[in-house]
């Protein structure tokens, strides 16, 4: 049995990854034929749309399989140093059909010599689940800030949506309990916790916090996400 | 430094890229920035000739070039020939899925890394902060180009000192320049002083490395094995494991290192002549021939060319010649002769390497038929073999091969023996005597199976059975295979599943064999012995 669904899941991740390289493949197709015809600029707003459909698809690829490894005993973080402002910029910087396709809006607000250890691969993915679930939610703003104290890099991305529903904040979904409205936002943030869970120094964790920003008349103005990185 | 302050007008820039659309959609690209001089090249050979003859301040290569060298081959020839300035900016483009294995050189690194698809955001993002990043290291990369090396370990320091976030980068590249210039005690201060700040994975290669040159073999060793373990991105800790391994005779676990590094990464020529190396040194004769192919090929034109692979190329030839189809025969002795060839125009050869050639080139003209020019070739060798002082046990093997062909049976024996008493307590060595002995009797089938016969009780008495099972498991498909070399089989694939290494291909050999067997009478001597291995198989798969 237990042989059966290891060969289930390798046969998934095997061809989770055959798809991802043969839609790269299109994609790359489809960039090229796009960019060589005149287009009417509605029709560049719909170009803009598919190649931020296309990266969408690309990045949850590579998300399922980087939370599909994460379930494996053997997962690594392979940490490195690195300097945050280089690491949310270059984030900013691949959004750039996302941004052109949802009206989306970006500021950065980082220290130049914040700098935390981590696997980047892996918080590139964590922060584009953070990312897809603002613009998901309505958000147009999305701010991405980082601080650091003795122990922890703070990696912070606040949005201007609805914020989080009251479950998904009471509940606890580090441990995968996960209500039915909110399924795919709560899937995403408990694999998301079970990647940064693979930083680890001493006796920190890395770990994930969700809030609401208030505003004006205590109203929720926005949600933010916190990702603890220990140092 | 400001943004606006990069002289983007000002750059000369050179794109490597294979192709065409990618070329010109990353230069208009530049151009959009502002960057006015850029040349292309669509592969690595012409890559470096235009490195060679020019200057450029800011030079992309892709990482995946088609056929021919990666970028992180082009990448070794410049930094090992010096053909871009340390201040200059080497910048890798790779695909998503390869930057895993890309992130993994330590010695010879670019400034930066771009991963696909470029878009004009990114490029403007990704350059900005690295010529930013590298201004960082201003003065210790001026010094490099000075090569004055006292004052970049200072501005090592001083970056450390004045910029602590900087400190690990510091030491990073500090260590780097230790290590090159042999200052290993030093080398080893800096990377403690890393690994107590943080496990890195680069800071522990490091130490490894250090470990390795202070021929700390086995710390070096369990270091890189523990990096292994956290499936860090370095292939190159892979080359260096194998190198600890080999240092420490382990070969053919430095050959199972290497075949896994280059299934990941295929294209290093060091990894290949490395591969080529320990293979022969196993009697790997497929694997030999399979990686010194691939490192003549990737060899050409590159700076870590050397002669050994196109000789064991020529070595590794001579089952084709010997036995192959007359096609086979036939292009493999031109292609062995030219290799020899080669080996001696293109290199200066020492006086070892001069032998090998002589005796490969012996076997190659004997194996194909021509005797009487082998018996030529055989004569200078000859003569070098009683000049030539130094030779390893393995060359001494080599020798006494040819021996077998070109002298009398009694002259090589007597060689022979000689080699055996020195090789006495090396497992490795004896199972390539024997190997030799066994293709020697290729045309005596009787006593090739009394010297397997021998050979096998005698690994199965000291209970090596891996050794065992390989010898069985070869004369198993001699054409006058019989009743023992079967028992044989079984005795040795039971001893392996005894010391707990099962294996699943091995279980289905052991069923086919107690069928073949199950025509053997009672009345013969050797029943006994089968029952009883049949019980003990029982008892191991738990059927009974």
């Amino acid at each position: 049995m237990g042989n059966n669904d290891e060969l289930k899941g390798e046969l998934l991740a095997a061809s989770i990854h055959e798809i991802k390289n043969r839609l790269g493949l299109m994609f790359g197709e489809l960039d090229d034929v796009l960019s060589a015809v005149n287009l009417s600029k509605d029709q560049q707003q719909q170009v803009q749309r598919i190649k931020s459909e296309s990266q969408f698809v690309s990045n949850e690829l590579v998300r399922v399989l980087a939370s599909y490894k994460s379930l494996g005993d053997d997962f690594y973080a392979n940490v490195d140093q690195h300097f945050a402002i280089e690491f949310l910029e270059e984030v900013i910087a691949r959004h750039s059909y996302t941004v052109a396709a949802h009206n989306l809006h970006f500021t950065l607000d980082c220290n130049e010599d914040v700098s935390g250890f981590f696997d980047n691969s892996i918080l590139f993915i964590i922060l584009d689940t953070c990312i897809y679930n603002s613009i998901k939610a309505g958000a147009l703003n999305i701010k991405l800030s980082a601080t650091e104290d003795e122990q922890f890099l703070y990696l912070v991305i606040d949005d201007n949506g609805p914020g989080f529903p009251e479950e998904l904040l009471e509940g606890d979904f580090s441990q995968g309990s996960i209500s039915v409205e909110s399924q795919s936002t709560g899937l995403g943030l408990f694999f998301a916790n079970k990647l940064i869970q693979s930083h680890k120094e001493a006796d920190l964790t890395g770990s994930i916090q969700l809030s609401n920003i208030m505003g004006e008349g205590n109203k929720i103005s926005g949600a933010k996400v916190t990702l603890s990185i220990p140092l | 430094m400001p943004l606006k302050l990069i002289p983007y007008h000002k750059m000369n820039v050179l794109i490597i890229e294979d192709l065409a659309e990618m070329r010109s959609s990353m230069k208009s690209m530049l151009n959009a920035i502002g960057v006015q001089h850029t040349e292309s090249v669509n592969n690595g050979e012409d890559a470096l000739k235009k490195l060679r003859d020019n200057n450029y301040d800011l030079v992309f290569s892709d990482y995946e070039l088609g056929r021919g060298k990666d970028g992180q081959q082009i990448l070794e020839e410049i930094r090992f020939n010096n053909l871009v300035k340390p201040s200059s900016v080497f910048i890798m483009v790779t695909a998503a899925q390869t930057q895993d294995m890309v992130m993994g050189a330590l010695e010879f690194e670019p400034d930066g890394y771009i991963a696909k698809p470029v878009t004009l955001e990114l490029l403007k993002t990704r350059l900005v902060r690295i010529i930013r990043t590298k201004d960082i290291y201003k003065d210790i990369n001026v010094a490099m180009d000075d090569e004055n090396i006292e004052d970049a370990l200072n501005a090592c320091n001083r970056l450390a000192m004045e910029r602590p976030k900087f400190a690990l980068p510091a030491y990073r590249i500090k260590g780097k320049i230790l290590i090159k210039e042999h200052r290993f005690e030093e080398a080893k201060d800096i990377y403690e002083t890393v690994l107590g700040i943080k496990r890195v994975a680069w800071a522990i290669l490091g130490m490894a490395i250090v470990h390795f040159y202070c021929k700390e073999y086995e710390q070096a060793q369990n270091l890189l094995e523990s990096l292994a373990k956290t499936k860090a991105k370095y292939v190159e800790a892979q080359d260096w494991l194998a190198k600890a391994l080999e240092e420490q005779g382990k070969y053919k676990a430095a050959q199972k290192v290497l075949m896994e590094a280059i299934a990941q990464s295929p294209k290093s020529v060091r990894r290949q002549q490395a591969l080529a190396r320990v293979s022969e040194k196993n009697g790997d004769i497929e694997i030999m021939w399979k990686s010194c192919r691939k490192a003549v090929a990737l060899g050409q034109n590159s700076c870590f060319k050397t002669p050994e692979v196109f000789i064991g190329l020529a070595k590794s030839l001579q089952p084709k010649i010997k036995n192959g189809s007359m096609r086979d025969k036939k292009l493999c002795t031109v292609e062995a002769l030219n290799l020899i060839e080669s080996a001696r125009i293109d290199f200066e050869l020492d006086i070892i390497l001069s032998l090998k050639c002589s005796l490969v080139e012996a076997e190659t003209l004997i194996n194909s038929g021509k005797e009487e020019e082998g018996k030529l070739a055989y004569r200078v060798a000859d003569t070098v073999i009683e000049m030539a002082a130094n030779l390893s046990l393995d060359d001494r093997l080599d020798i006494f091969n040819t021996k077998l062909q070109f002298e009398t049976e009694d002259d090589a024996m007597a060689y022979g023996e000689k080699v055996l008493t020195d090789i006495a307590g090396n497992k490795r060595l004896q199972v390539k005597y024997f190997q030799n002995i066994e293709v020697f009797l290729s045309n005596r089938p009787d006593e090739r199976l009394a010297l397997v016969k021998e050979r096998g009780e005698d690994l199965l008495l000291r209970e090596d059975v891996e050794d065992a099972l390989d010898l069985y498991l070869r004369a198993s498909t001699f054409k006058n295979a019989d009743e023992d070399i079967y028992l044989g089989v079984l005795k040795s694939i039971i001893g392996r599943f005894k010391k707990g290494r099962p294996d699943r291909h091995l279980t289905q050999k052991c069923d086919e064999l107690f069928k073949k067997l199950e025509t053997l009478p009672e009345s013969d001597p050797r029943h006994p012995t089968l029952e009883q291995l049949k019980f003990q198989w029982e008892e191991i798969t738990g059927d009974g």
